[in-house]
């Protein structure tokens, strides 16, 4: 595989038109090799990568930015060493611009003696992102972890917003002002993901658009892109189904007013997308952000 | 209040089926031991625990995306009926505890799709037209994809069904499907797979031709085949004779002398 050397610098897949991107999944692969100009940049999931090296031809990626879900700053159980190290190391191998982690946690500590499955392992381990309680003391947690990752890793951390389908128990401030205060205590910068934004928002009665104007939009250098779908009148993250068209009017606040710079389809979970869904959508995506 | 005490609360709910179940049905002894001051127990109380139990229903639908190349059509009768979240909301038990030790990406599209063949049987409403027979088709297609990629040689299944899985699946390529336009048409399909060729390959045959083959395993005497199906042991000879001439069978069953 090749390896290209980082550039240490803030910034940026681009400046001026934001740039526009794919998450990686199974399909990718035909797509990187039939239209290798279609995307300027794929983004990959830290942890395929890890599990096998080999599973992305990261040679055919235009360029490539890491995301990671194994690092859970939001929570009490931080990464072992290991982590940390590989991250590093495909921090080099990728060459890419930033990290871009979940302002989440992944993992928390067992309730001794709970019986479950699990029940040997001293830590639950989701294998997905929830938001914490948004309060002082995670914030703290939160700053912190943005505060380590930086000094080890030397490029910029971008924090991605959670869905919220509930407000976390122990919450004393909204997603919205959670973020805020965040980007006052720390350096992060964000990945907006602009469908959680929208299922927030919805979830909780308020206006996205509204919503987005409560954020530090100049910290925001990526967004995502996916669908959602409604069961029961509460909006679920669905990266299976088109973006509704709420998700573009905020994409197209976001290009006149932010210093956007990377776009990513992500429609990941389904390793057979259908192409011409996903050509219509990137059209979507390009017009939004010229408008 | 320790944030990481609610951060475990909601990560056991996530992985602890049993815990999930007992929050939702006494949060007050679900809660018992766990340091929390009042705002957070009385948060707790106010949880709309619908979508915490949709929470692990999502999570779980993530973690086996997977499944969907081999069921595409049969995910998409589940969203259109609404009963995908339904599903994973079920299957979070299982799945937690397929999570729990090691196991094969074949393993587990089987468990689930045994636990989904279960739910059709069970609970699933029988005002879903077309769902049963479609997944029927997927799960036979993917069982014989399984046995080609493993090397064996011939396979060979049948399935009865009683609106045609083919008709379903092109309504809904085509973005056409509408449940009332399901119309009853009773059918048996014949499904061989062949390792020269790699391909499954699906017949209608009649129903007498479904019942024979469907018992022609290997196992059981033309007689025994005759006697279940109630007809005549010369033509259940003829009908193995013939699908062995097709190249659908190979020694299809214990030959008596």
């Amino acid at each position: 595989m090749r390896t290209k050397r980082p550039e240490r610098r803030e910034g940026a897949v681009c400046r001026g038109r934001p740039r526009v991107g794919i998450s990686y999944s199974d399909y990718v692969r035909p797509l990187l090799l039939d239209r290798p100009d279609l995307f300027d940049y794929v983004e990959i999931p830290f942890e395929m990568l890890r599990a096998n090296p080999h599973v992305v031809p990261i040679e055919n990626c235009p360029q490539v930015l890491l995301h990671s879900a194994s690092l859970s700053m939001a929570g009490d159980v931080p990464p072992d060493e290991a982590t940390w190290s590989a991250v590093g190391d495909w921090i080099d191998r990728t060459s890419t611009p930033w990290l871009s982690e979940h302002l989440a946690f992944f993992t928390a500590h067992r309730t001794p003696g709970d019986g479950s499955a699990h029940s040997a392992v001293p830590i639950y381990d989701i294998g997905y992102a929830i938001s914490a309680p948004m309060n002082e003391e995670s914030l703290d947690v939160v700053v912190a972890a943005v505060d380590a990752c930086s000094q080890r890793f030397g490029i910029p951390i971008l924090l991605e917003n959670s869905p919220l389908y509930f407000t976390p128990p122990g919450s004393t401030m909204t997603q919205f002002e959670y973020i805020r205060r965040l980007c006052e205590r720390s350096p992060a910068r964000l990945l907006l993901d602009v469908t959680h934004l929208v299922i927030t928002a919805q979830n909780l009665g308020r206006d996205p658009i509204e919503a987005l104007h409560e954020l530090p939009l100049d910290r925001i250098l990526e967004v995502h892109v996916a669908g959602i779908s409604d069961f029961e009148g509460t909006q679920w993250d669905d990266h299976t189904v088109r973006a509704p068209e709420v998700v573009m009017d905020v994409l197209r606040v976001l290009a006149r007013g932010s210093g956007l710079e990377a776009v990513t389809l992500e429609y990941n979970w389904s390793v057979t997308f259908p192409r011409p869904l996903l050509l219509a959508e990137l059209a979507r995506v390009k017009e939004a952000l010229a408008a | 209040m320790s944030t990481g005490t609610v951060n475990t609360l909601i990560a056991r709910c996530m992985v602890d089926p049993e815990f999930l179940a007992l929050l939702s049905s006494d949060r007050d002894a679900a809660l018992r031991g766990y340091d929390l001051d009042d705002r957070t127990r009385s948060d707790f109380a106010a949880l709309d625990i619908r979508r915490v139990i949709g929470l692990a229903a999502v999570i779980t639908k993530v973690q086996n995306n997977g499944l969907w190349q081999w069921i595409p059509n049969t995910r998409a009768l589940t969203v259109r009926y609404g009963l995908e979240q339904e599903i994973f909301a079920a299957f979070h038990r299982e799945h937690q505890a397929l999570r729990a030790g090691p196991r094969t990406r074949d393993e587990q599209t089987r468990r689930f799709f045994d636990f989904l063949g279960h739910a059709l049987a069970e609970w699933i409403p029988e005002e879903t037209p077309g769902l049963r027979d479609v997944f029927q088709h997927e799960r036979l297609l993917w069982e014989l994809r399984t046995s080609l990629a493993a090397g064996v040689a011939s396979a060979l299944r049948v399935g009865f069904f009683s609106s045609s899985p083919h008709e379903t699946i092109a309504a809904i390529r085509e973005e056409r499907f509408i449940p009332a336009n399901v119309r009853s048409a009773p059918q048996w399909l014949v499904y061989h797979a062949d390792v020269n060729v790699q391909t499954v390959r699906t017949l209608e045959v009649d129903e007498v031709t479904g019942r024979v083959l469907a018992l022609a395993g290997g196992t059981r005497s033309i007689a025994a085949i005759a006697r279940e199906c109630g007809i005549d042991r010369r033509r259940v000879k003829r009908l193995i004779d013939a699908a062995v001439d097709e190249g659908l069978i190979t020694s299809p069953v214990r030959r008596r002398h």
